[in-house]
């Protein structure tokens, strides 16, 4: 058995103005997608944009730092609610992954504090008593602190 | 482009597995089959991978190829066994398609176009959107390199959310698994594809049952819609649901066209997958069966052994596939804290008339968007024309499933208690209208063209 529920002749049937007036309509949306996607291609050849970055890039050094780490945590100065966030976390645990992030808590052996100045970083490490390790050119430091 | 040998072996375990299936009986066309054949395969292919974590305890390259070769050997000897039988012998003689070049033409140009098309924008992020690394990336990273910690994705902070199904971090592993080039590029690749997929799914789906030339208007018209492209190649896994949910409603559309059990099992197999992708897909599997299941007893057309075959089938296949999502939810997943609360023991701040009015509103500025180009416009369009066909025979099934995940997404929006409504309708409302047009554009052109049987 065939399954074709379509097996009406076109040729033989007159197609209602309705369906003509749609099917115009389509055609028209088609050609002005690939006008508006031909415009969308040629910006982005022509836009010098550094997308190729991988996000999470200035955490990258951390990794070999932190390989014998199954848990770190990750202080920072802001608790970064949903709205707010600045991915900063999310970056950094896409980049360090399989290493697990715990975000704002300073109960492990090993930290990263990434903080927006050396002045805010500076107060988290006194906060938790730490001793930095590693500081990296994004200044991202890794902290020691005895437990 | 080495991976696409990959999808090569996740599409031949799809393809005879359909095979096995639908057996001589009935048949639709080959292009079809292939659509549904990638899509069922690297289901097959993920669950293969996932109950290998369980197995071998850790991401083991080895075991993860060797058993998805001998699922793909298996079902071919199984094949080959199965139609050397004399009464499954697939009848071929005048079943010859009449092949209309013209036609064929100007569909493959149409959609090679396309398809380059969506492979140049999908370049747009290399790296994939927010959710893409941050969420389904990161959990591929865990899965591949997390040694026997491969589930401490679970334990990470719930802003990447570890209750997230992982079907596309599970594609993606094992699409990497074979040849090892990036997990990222695997992303890439997975996302082109179903964008791709869903577009001749589109055709194939609607030449079934209207003309093949408006079929093809519809395809062209998603793959060349500039939101869909952009939405569907940034690596989330919203085009992996938009997918399974449209390979469902056509399949759904085709049991309730034939009343043959054997789509019903194909249904239930695709249906089962939807919860693995996202959890959205769990309210549309059972607002699907539901209503499919309701459909059956109210119609009294319908001969009751047929009735209760249909929906065994369609359980029995859920059963197959849906059993990874039960597996990860019971023992992985934690729970949905956005939306699985008692909503009694929260102030609920947007669950008043500014919050529907705010949603409402917010729903139909994006459905109204240019970037979505005017194709949900011409959706409502086709609705309003002829409104009689919207609840006429199956399409009633559809018709209500979307009044219905309408309301529920109302529920969530005006539930909110966790986060800034406007936030979060920014943040979901154009990936929810993408998982959802191409199964829109599918059900309004079946509707408004389906010739009278």
């Amino acid at each position: 058995m065939s399954l074709k529920f379509n097996s009406i002749n076109m040729k033989n049937k007159k197609i209602p103005y309705l369906s003509k007036f749609l099917i115009g309509a389509l055609v028209i949306l088609i050609v002005s997608n690939l006008v508006l996607n031909f415009i969308s291609i040629m910006a982005q050849i022509t836009t010098v944009a550094n997308r190729s970055v991988e996000p999470g890039f200035q955490y990258f050094d951390l990794k070999e730092k932190l390989e014998d780490y199954d848990i770190v945590g990750f202080l920072s100065e802001t608790t970064p609610t949903p709205e707010d966030n600045d991915g900063r976390f999310m970056m950094a645990q896409y980049i360090l992954a399989p290493i697990l992030l715990d975000l704002n808590n300073p109960a492990h052996h090993i930290n990263i504090i990434d903080a927006s100045t050396p002045q805010k970083a500076g107060s988290i490490l006194s906060i938790i008593k730490g001793k930095p390790i590693y500081i990296n050119p994004f200044g991202k430091i890794i902290v020691e602190r005895k437990l | 482009m080495i991976n696409l040998l990959t999808y090569l072996i996740s599409l031949f375990i799809g393809f005879f597995t359909i095979r096995l299936i639908l057996r001589n009986q009935p048949q639709i066309s080959g292009l079809l089959i292939l659509c549904l054949s990638l899509g069922l395969g690297l289901g097959i292919s993920a669950s293969i991978t996932f109950y290998s974590f369980f197995i071998f305890r850790e991401f083991n390259q080895t075991a993860i190829l060797t058993i998805n070769i001998a699922t793909l050997l298996s079902l071919f000897i199984t094949n080959i066994f199965y139609f050397s039988s004399p009464e499954n012998k697939i009848e071929t003689e005048n079943q010859l398609p009449k092949i209309n070049n013209k036609f064929w033409i100007t569909a493959f140009i149409a959609w090679g176009v396309a398809i380059i098309g969506i492979s140049i924008l999908s370049q747009q992020y290399p790296s994939g959107g927010w959710d893409a690394w941050g969420l389904y990336n990161m959990k591929a990273k865990f899965l591949v390199f997390g040694s026997e910690r491969w589930a401490d994705f679970a334990k990470a902070h719930w802003h990447t959310q570890p209750s997230y199904p992982i079907l596309l971090p599970l594609i993606n592993t094992w699409i990497y698994s074979v040849f090892q080039s990036g997990i990222v590029k695997a992303a890439s690749l997975t996302s082109i594809i179903f964008s791709a997929t869903c577009g001749l799914l589109i055709y194939s789906g609607l030449s079934q049952f209207i003309k093949k030339w408006v079929a093809l208007l519809a395809s062209v018209l998603l793959m060349t819609t500039p939101s869909y492209i952009f939405w569907s190649t940034t690596q989330y896994a919203d085009i992996v649901l938009a997918y399974f949910l449209l390979s469902s409603v056509i399949l759904l559309t085709l049991t309730m066209k034939t009343k043959n059990h054997r789509f019903s099992l194909l249904t239930g197999l695709f249906l089962g997958l939807m919860p693995f992708a996202k959890n959205e897909g769990i309210v549309m599997l059972f607002l699907l069966i539901g209503l499919t299941i309701g459909y059956l007893f109210l119609n009294k057309n319908i001969d009751p052994d047929k009735r209760l075959k249909i929906i065994k089938f369609l359980l029995i296949g859920f059963a197959c596939t849906g059993a990874a999502t039960i597996i990860f939810k019971i023992f992985l997943a934690p729970s949905t804290r956005e939306v699985l609360f008692n909503p009694l023991t929260k102030n609920l701040e947007f669950c008043n008339l500014n919050g529907l009015l705010t949603t409402v509103g917010f729903y139909g500025s994006e459905l109204t968007d240019k970037k979505w180009n005017f194709i949900w416009i011409f959706i409502f369009l086709l609705g309003i024309f002829k409104p009689k066909n919207l609840i006429q025979n199956e399409n009633k099934i559809f018709s209500i499933f979307f009044v219905l995940f309408g309301f529920i997404l109302l529920y969530v929006y005006l539930t909110t208690a966790h986060f800034d409504l406007t936030w979060r309708l920014e943040c979901t409302a154009s990936r929810i209208i993408l998982y959802l047009l191409p199964t829109a554009l599918f059900v309004s052109f079946y509707s408004f063209w389906q010739e009278k049987s």
